[in-house]
């Protein structure tokens, strides 16, 4: 009895050693190490917006004592969407320049850009595929104070291109600027 | 080229005089402390931060910020949990490692690169500015 059991127990140790160290669960340990689920809408009111929740989709921002600029979405294996903004620290001064310095920092080489509305005021997106990664990205400087940077990505797959974006849109629509903390 | 301002010459005037001392105790360069303020606090312009006496932009559990008594109180909790991990750093590349490992903003995947430009424009504004 006390073997089977030993047994047992082994095997399932092995099948979660085996399970933990699947590169998708890898993926996602690293993805939101030093973060805390997020429960509801995100509401941030040092950047001054809301992001509704996603039924049954996982939410996350930075654990404290990190600043929390903004709040990740898991929708998947490498599916994310993420909702942040910063100050304009390094002086862009407009949507175009920002999300230039988005784009060349992810190596997007010349892509399609459109005018979108966020909350009402003009942004810009755009769309773009790198490898096996689609990436959707959505920028906003709000020109108010010195400037504040709304950016919001979808990273996702062209096999889940279709629900995503459906998802996307949600967090879009939803996206509600506040008034600044004084 | 940068041109030194009021508003700029002020950031360094009062956060160099703290930023310093814990970047010497560090042996890190203070410029990478200056740029994580300049972008977390807006150049020390943000009124909510400023009211805080948060120049880090460092959060409680629930995602506000912190308040704190003064700014030093701010500087001291930010070397208390962070100094071990960024000590003796001088190399750009290998503070934002640092700033990655410790999960300082672990949504926006464009925050560094950004850093990096905030951190160009503090040597371009503390030059401009004549900072000594």
């Amino acid at each position: 009895m006390r073997l089977a059991i030993a047994l047992l127990a082994g095997l399932c140790l092995a099948n979660f050693a085996n399970a933990d160290a699947s590169p998708d669960r890898q993926w996602l340990r690293e993805r939101i190490a030093h973060m805390t689920p997020v429960k509801g809408a995100y509401r941030n009111s040092q950047y001054g917006f809301t992001v509704p929740a996603l039924p049954g989709i996982h939410a996350y921002r930075a654990a404290a004592p990190a600043p929390n600029h903004g709040v990740l979405y898991v929708l998947g294996d490498h599916r994310t969407i993420t909702v942040s903004a910063e100050f304009d620290a390094a002086d862009y001064g407009s949507t175009k320049a920002q999300l230039d310095h988005i784009l060349a920092g992810m190596s997007a080489g010349s892509v399609d850009r459109s005018a979108i509305t966020l909350d009402g005021r003009p942004a810009e997106q755009t769309v773009f595929r790198a490898g096996d990664a689609v990436t959707k990205v959505v920028a906003q400087r709000r020109d108010e104070r010195d400037g504040i940077l709304y950016e919001l990505d979808l990273t996702t797959t062209p096999g889940n291109q279709a629900e995503d974006w459906a998802l996307f849109d949600k967090v879009i629509a939803g996206f509600k600027s506040k008034p600044l903390l004084r | 080229m940068a041109t030194c301002n009021p508003g700029k010459q002020d950031f360094f005037d009062t956060m160099i005089p703290l930023v310093r001392p814990m970047a010497t105790r560090l042996t890190v360069d203070e410029d990478f402390l200056l740029a994580i303020v300049a972008f977390e606090d807006s150049w020390g312009q943000d009124a909510h931060n400023k009211k805080l006496h948060n120049i880090f932009g460092l959060t409680k559990a629930g995602g506000n910020n912190l308040a704190f008594s003064s700014y030093q109180a701010c500087v001291d909790y930010w070397e208390r949990n962070y100094g071990a991990k960024v000590k003796g750093i001088q190399d750009l590349e290998k503070f934002i490692a640092a700033m990655k490992e410790i999960g300082y903003n672990s949504v926006n995947p464009s925050y560094y690169s950004t850093f990096r430009d905030v951190y160009r424009s503090v040597r371009a504004y503390k030059s401009a500015c004549k900072v000594k």
